[in-house]
């Protein structure tokens, strides 16, 4: 039981409550990340009402502030669970470790499904093991570290684009819920069912639905321990050791689309650049093309796009067409480059979860900037 | 009964639970093969250690009339006479036939010997090299246009879209064979998963389900 819990189960003195809450939300203005650095607070679950002055009821809850809850939710929580994703015919499975010390969040994902995978995570560093090869793959999700900045820069576009409605309360993995649906006000991207854990704001179940409400994706904890005793340091050595593995770092360099030579023209609505990356060839599975590709990445709030464009190789590139996988939708397409002396073809694939029509529109306005370097 | 006789029965007894190797065993099957009464006590040896196992297993046929059938058949096939042989023809009988039926329904079990069986091989086997054919035929003529439909949407430079999830029935979950194309999509669900969902759920649904192949 951690001292918050205890204080309330032995019911302690109203004024001793003012002191502690006063105590919590002073620590966050200061910045929890150096409370907990210094070892004073290991693991102090904040709950969301305290953490955020915004206390709606949830009918009058926004898109930004279920978002927000959701987050703290898994922020700030200590849990142990089997997760579930279940994606058109596959089903896979996973055991799932998450502990938070209010600066970092450690969290392991062991597959149940497929190759044997254990999948361990530190705030934005994600590592890994594949114990069948003995190759353990290190890298630094950017995107991880996004949120807080994300819902500030385009707050106004998810509003803009997804309606935030309770529509029920169930229960789930024994948990009560507040089902929440964020449906979007045009055709160019899914809607999201979330069931979030009513006291928490934990997400318990989360769905995709395409334009008509049909489920193209679902994920649940099948079996949640909330506030679990999960040991930070030990997650932390299993995530560090690394002995007889070899360490693989994806080759990734940040670059702009426009130093790529690349634009798009008109945009897709609500959709916003986020990052643009320059990796090894579409052949990293099988290693044999030696050309790089772009990778642009493009997201609404919710939904994400990647653009991928890398020079066609007629070995590799046979016809153009469309693929749906779960609510991941791909569409890859051969595109003559006439901007240059030397007439040349790249091969695009545009993958997201988003309707195949969406995709259509990022292949249709993008475009050539200038001749190609090469 | 002989000191002769008592030695033989020995012999078979000890052939019956296996201790018999090399040139004893080769006599003592020459001397089953010789000797009826051999044969007889070779029988009634089994019939006893079945029975002393389980009182189920005291129900016994007689072997010699098994083999005498059998050889009659082997006779009747060697010839090419009948190769197909009515259930009446069978020298079972009667009672037995009763039985049989009786146990078994009118059911004939797939490897035995009658017509209707062979008549059934047969017609399988011609429909099953129709359907091969037939799926090839469709396979190399009905590809193209299954698979490769042009998308009025975004093509301006006449470029087909193929749409192999319309080609499976529109069916969810169609499995990626392009180790190309899985890469881009693991890469796009590692790099790619900016969402507001990304935290609470997103991550663990990638790492869930994202391939292991890098």
């Amino acid at each position: 039981m951690t001292p918050y819990q205890q204080a309330r189960a032995t019911g302690g003195s109203p004024a001793r409550w003012h002191a502690v809450a006063a105590i919590l939300l002073s620590l966050l203005l200061v910045g929890s990340g150096s409370v907990a650095a210094q070892g004073n607070a290991p693991a102090v679950p904040v709950e969301p009402r305290v953490a955020r002055p915004l206390e709606a009821g949830p009918a009058q809850r926004s898109v930004s502030d279920w978002l927000a809850r959701m987050h703290e939710g898994s922020r700030r929580r200590a849990y142990v669970g089997t997760f579930v994703v279940s994606s058109g015919a596959t089903i896979a499975s996973s055991r799932i470790w998450h502990v938070c010390d209010g600066a970092s969040q450690v969290e392991r994902v062991e597959s149940l499904t497929g190759p044997p995978r254990s999948t361990f995570r530190r705030n934005d560093r994600v590592i890994t093991f594949l114990p069948e090869s003995r190759v353990a793959v290190a890298e630094t999700r950017e995107s991880l570290g996004l949120f807080p900045n994300l819902l500030g820069a385009t707050d106004s576009s998810i509003a803009e684009f997804y309606r935030a409605t309770v529509v029920a309360t169930e229960r789930v993995a024994g948990f009560d819920c507040d089902v929440v649906q964020l449906q979007p006000k045009d055709r160019l991207r899914f809607g999201y069912r979330i069931w979030s854990e009513s006291r928490t704001g934990l997400v318990i179940k989360m769905q995709i639905l395409d334009i008509d409400g049909q489920v193209l994706e679902q994920a649940a904890f099948s079996e949640l321990q909330l506030d679990a005793p999960v040991s930070m340091e030990k997650l932390t050595r299993m995530m560090a050791s690394t002995d007889g593995y070899e360490v693989k770092r994806p080759e990734l360099a940040r670059t702009t689309a426009l130093a790529e030579g690349w634009l798009l023209k008109g945009g897709v609505p609500g959709f916003k650049p986020m990052s643009c990356y320059r990796r090894a060839g579409s052949g990293v599975a099988g290693g044999t093309a030696p050309e790089e590709t772009m990778q642009w990445i493009f997201s609404d709030g919710l939904a994400s796009v990647s653009i991928f464009v890398e020079p066609a190789d007629p070995r590799r590139h046979g016809a153009a067409g469309s693929m749906r996988i779960g609510a991941t939708q791909t569409l890859t397409r051969r595109i003559a480059d006439k901007s240059s002396d030397k007439p040349r073809e790249w091969w695009l694939t545009v993958i997201g979860e988003v309707p195949g029509p969406t995709l259509a529109l990022f292949v249709q306005g993008l475009e050539r900037s200038r001749p190609a370097p090469r | 009964m002989t000191q002769d006789t008592m030695e033989r029965h020995e012999q078979v007894s000890a052939l019956a639970d296996g201790q018999l190797h090399g040139a004893e065993f080769v006599r003592a099957v020459d001397g089953m093969v010789e000797g009826s009464d051999a044969l007889a006590t070779w029988h009634a040896y089994h019939v006893l250690a079945d029975v002393l196992r389980s009182r189920d297993l005291a129900h016994c046929a007689d072997d010699t009339a098994f083999l005498t059938r059998l050889k009659q058949r082997l006779a009747l096939q060697s010839d090419g006479a009948v190769a197909l042989v009515g259930d009446a023809d069978l020298p079972i009988a009667a009672e037995q036939q009763r039985s049989l039926a009786a146990s078994f329904g009118t059911r004939v079990s797939a490897n035995d010997a009658g017509w209707r069986w062979k008549i059934l091989a047969g017609v399988s086997l011609v429909l099953s090299f129709v359907a091969v054919g037939w799926s090839a035929r469709l396979g190399v003529e009905g590809r193209q246009p299954a698979l490769v439909q042009a998308d009025p949407g975004p093509a301006s430079a006449g470029v087909g879209i193929a749409s192999a999830a319309n080609a499976a029935g529109g069916a969810q979950g169609v499995m990626i064979r392009d180790p190309a194309l899985d890469a881009l999509v693991a890469a796009h669900r590692q790099f790619g998963g900016t969402s507001a969902l990304q935290m609470p759920a997103g991550f663990l649904r990638n790492a869930t389900f994202e391939p292991p192949a890098r």
